[in-house]
């Protein structure tokens, strides 16, 4: 039986690696006592698949990871007793049976939207109008693989300012030519100067052809099977 | 008032560390953000007696110590005390805290480690000293006693390297000599109760802490030199101050909590496992050994409590891995009972067994193939010497037959990777024992092991073992490195680690040295910026050298072979051991007599039970 979850990091576990994160929920799965499924082998592991792994310093409510049990038991009898045991800052936010025929939720995982909170100290006014201009004018920007439209990468871009900080709103791909990090994008807009940033994966999406986004939580209603 | 200034000083730092994006920039930020499962955060303004301890090692080894462990969970149990951790900052997060006027802080509460009552130091090895004082300066607490007057908090360390505390004592308010769980909870007490009382001077902390067996109190004490250099004595100044400080020893560990509840690291410690010490000390009496004269007498742990405590310790912690440590586990004496009687629980949870370090000719290839969950990581075994006649000098005890014997059922029993531990430069070496270690792994190759890993070291003399007296070589090492590099380099299938020879030398000087090596370390310090002496990439010989020729002394003077009746810097502290029983053991290794251990054998008197009224403790439980 596939358990999908959908779980938090933040605060000073946001600065958690995706492999400290992996390392994190195999040990909690074991202190939760949940009988959870290990792979064949020599060197059984427990078998968990995580979705697009955040950056460090990327605060998330927007995680997603999956496991398969070997014994039925209640969704959210088992939600109370891992998050009982998981370490300040990383908690389960939902939890559900994952319906055959979804693929795992690496693979579903293609976009994220996401905040980024960031302080100037400059006029934020001048800050917050060439950020709209540039993005009006749909500037190049360059990501890991190549140069592209900044429309492009950064979907829907909505923009604010409040006492002296700029609030970045907007959906990016997660995986492949799109895929843009949060870091990346804040040293594009403010430069490379250290300041209070703090950014947040809102939600993660998988995405139909057609463009459709398609919440990773609607893959967390299967029914036991 | 002291409540309100530290929720600044906190705030301050916390603020910093993310206003500044401190956390993202530097490597593993994990070190650094505390929080881990397991780990303990009780309200500072809630108890009477705050400690931070500090394990001066980047995180991933500090984490895995043991002692350090068991002393975060004692203190933490009294209700009127807390204690928090801190690790050395790796050398980027120096830099951005430096930049950044962040001080030393716990993992915690984040709070400065100069805001805390004790602050204690675990010193595993004399190559953190810089370290120790490099947290000091980065904390901003003056590193000399001296300078410190009546301020706190008081500075405090243990470990195995205070078998000779002197080169670290000015910087020191306390030394812990010996088992630390029980004279911990003393010392908190003590100064507990001096708050309680209004009386939160140091001079009566101090003089309390003196009467504690097992706590040394560096500045009671006077050091005089002849004129050669030599230590002429070391006398208290202070009727109160004993002129023997006596090691503090627990009599039987049964009767010491344990922690179950162990802190579940993210980030991959150097030992990534739950851990059970299943007994303490070793009576095998190898004539190098530090830990073996150190930890003495055996104490071991009762099977059916080890039992539950794995039980406990496994589902409190999540852990995949246990380790059942000791100096030499499968001396244990139930060791197959206990594993036979944990290894179903543990195989049906998918949890392997470690066992560290494991002699020759106790090694049970049995055992371990059972325990072998498959990860087929590489079989270690430590011969330590090429010859019977050197292996009979240091009293290894093992013969040749024992290694030539081992090493082909490992072959027989599919491992493909084999690790060999051995030393050099040690009292009585020939060119031919030199030739023994080369045949020994012309043997190894001979079995066609896919990987024949050697791991040299550098025989360093340590304070209080029989080879304390000898004279340490540095040349003579350089040369047998050649040698073995040499050999290595046409057997491709053999691969050999050596530690360079200067770091062994400065090892050396801070394992023999007196009270006026703390300035040396001092000028290394602050002077020039040294620390992480344990990394090669960070040691700086040349550095250690000038701040050597600064402070007016030489290597020379502290590699010497000591006359048997010369005054030893450490000869004022006592683990029980008669120096005349070292003095014999040193005398007879020329030529190769061996002593058996104690333990199954009858008393050599090296003294550490008749003068500490302690014994050997074996789990007699099973016997009928």
């Amino acid at each position: 039986m596939r358990i999908g979850i959908r779980f938090s990091k933040t605060g000073f576990a946001a600065y958690l690696s995706h492999l400290e994160i992996m390392r994190l929920f195999a040990r909690a799965l074991r202190r939760a006592n949940v009988s959870v499924r290990y792979s064949q082998g020599f060197n059984p592991r427990i078998k968990m698949i995580f979705s697009t792994p955040s950056p460090i310093g990327l605060s998330s409510v927007a995680e997603y990871g999956e496991f398969e049990v070997v014994d039925e038991e209640s969704i959210n009898v088992m939600k109370e007793r891992i998050n009982a045991v998981l370490p300040v800052g990383v908690k389960i936010l939902n939890i559900g049976y994952i319906g055959r025929g979804i693929p795992n939720l690496m693979e579903c995982a293609k976009m994220s939207e996401y905040l980024v909170i960031r302080r100037v100290n400059s006029n934020a006014d001048d800050v917050l109008a060439s950020i709209k201009g540039r993005y009006e004018r749909n500037e190049k920007i360059s990501n890991r693989k190549g140069s592209f439209e900044l429309r492009t990468l950064i979907q829907d871009l909505e923009i604010a300012e409040k006492d002296d900080k700029i609030y970045l709103h907007y959906f990016s791909d997660v995986k492949g030519k799109n895929a843009i990090r949060y870091d990346d994008i804040v040293k594009y807009f403010f430069g490379e100067e250290r300041m209070l940033t703090m950014a947040f994966r809102l939600n993660s999406f998988d995405v139909e052809m057609d463009g459709t986004k398609i919440n990773l939580d609607e893959y967390l209603e299967g029914r036991v099977e | 008032m002291r409540t309100s200034l530290l929720r600044r000083d906190v705030g301050r730092i916390v603020k910093t560390l993310l206003n500044e994006d401190i956390l993202r920039t530097v490597e593993r930020p994990s070190r650094y953000i505390g929080g881990e499962w397991n780990s303990i955060r009780k309200d500072r303004s809630k108890v009477k007696v705050s400690v931070a301890l500090i394990f001066p090692s980047v995180y991933e080894v500090g984490i895995s110590h043991l002692g350090l462990r068991i002393l975060y969970h004692i203190v933490n149990s009294l209700d009127f005390a807390l204690a928090e951790r801190s690790y050395s900052p790796w050398i980027d997060m120096e830099e951005q805290m430096e930049k950044y006027d962040i001080p030393l802080f716990t993992l915690e509460s984040k709070s400065p480690v100069s805001s805390f009552d004790l602050v204690g130091f675990s010193l595993q090895s004399e190559l953190v000293y810089t370290n120790m004082v490099n947290c000091l300066r980065l904390s901003r607490i003056p590193p000399f006693a001296l300078d410190r007057k009546d301020t706190f908090p008081l500075i405090i360390a243990g470990g195995p390297t205070t078998a000779n505390p002197e080169p670290i004592a000015d910087f020191l308010d306390a030394i812990v000599i010996g088992d630390g769980e029980e004279v911990m909870v003393e010392m908190i007490e003590i100064v507990k109760e001096a708050k309680d009382m209004g009386l939160l001077s140091k001079a009566y902390i101090l003089k309390r802490w003196a009467e504690i067996q097992g706590v040394y109190i560096p500045s009671f004490y006077q050091v005089q030199y002849s004129n050669t250099g030599r230590v002429e004595s070391v006398i208290p100044k202070y009727s109160f101050a004993p002129p023997k400080i006596k090691k503090a020893v627990v009599r039987d560990l049964n009767e010491q909590p344990f922690p179950i509840k162990q802190i579940v690291p993210y980030a991959p410690a150097i030992h990534d496992r739950a851990v059970v010490e299943i007994f303490r000390g070793c009576t095998r009496g190898c004539r190098f050994c530090q830990a073996g004269y150190f930890y003495r007498p055996v104490r071991e742990r009762n099977k059916d409590s080890l039992v539950k405590m794995i039980r406990d310790i496994l589902s409190s912690t999540g852990y995949e891995e246990v380790g059942l440590l000791s100096l030499n586990t499968p001396d244990y004496t139930h060791l197959s009972e206990l594993i036979e009687e944990i290894l179903p629980n543990l195989k049906e949870n998918h949890i392997s067994v470690s066992i560290p370090s494991s002699r020759v000719d106790s090694f049970d290839f049995k055992l371990n193939s059972e325990l072998d969950t498959g990860r087929r990581t590489a079989l270690t075994l430590a011969p330590e010497a090429g010859t019977q006649y050197l292996r009979d000098v240091i009293n290894k005890g093992i013969t040749e037959d024992d290694i030539k014997m081992a090493l082909e059922k490992a072959h027989r029993m599919g491992w493909q990777r084999i690790k060999l531990y051995f030393m050099i430069g040690l009292p009585h070496e020939r060119e031919e024992d030199i030739d023994g270690i080369l045949s020994l792994l012309k043997f190894a190759l001979s079995l066609r092991f896919k990987r024949v890993n050697v791991s040299v070291s550098n025989f360093v003399p340590k304070p209080w073992t029989p080879f304390q007296f000898a004279y340490q070589k540095v040349e003579e090492i350089r040369g047998i490195q050649e040698r073995l590099r040499a050999f290595s380099k046409a057997n491709r299938s053999l691969h050999i680690s050596l530690t360079p020879p200067e770091r062994s030398l400065v090892e050396g000087i801070l394992s023999r040295g007196d009270r006026r090596l703390s300035k040396v370390i001092y000028t290394m310090v602050y002077e020039k910026g040294e620390r992480f002496d344990d990394y090669s990439d960070l040691f700086s010989f040349s550095k250690w050298k000038e701040a050597m020729e600064e402070n007016g002394l030489s290597f020379e003077f502290y590699i010497r072979e000591r006359d048997v009746d010369e005054i030893l810097p450490w000869d004022h502290i006592s683990l029980g051991i008669y120096k005349e029983h070292l003095i014999k053991e040193y005398n007879i290794s020329k030529a190769g007599v061996l002593t058996p251990d104690c333990r199954w054998n009858r008393c050599y008197n090296c003294g550490v039970c008749m003068r500490l009224n302690v014994r050997n403790i074996l789990d007699r439980g099973l016997e009928r």
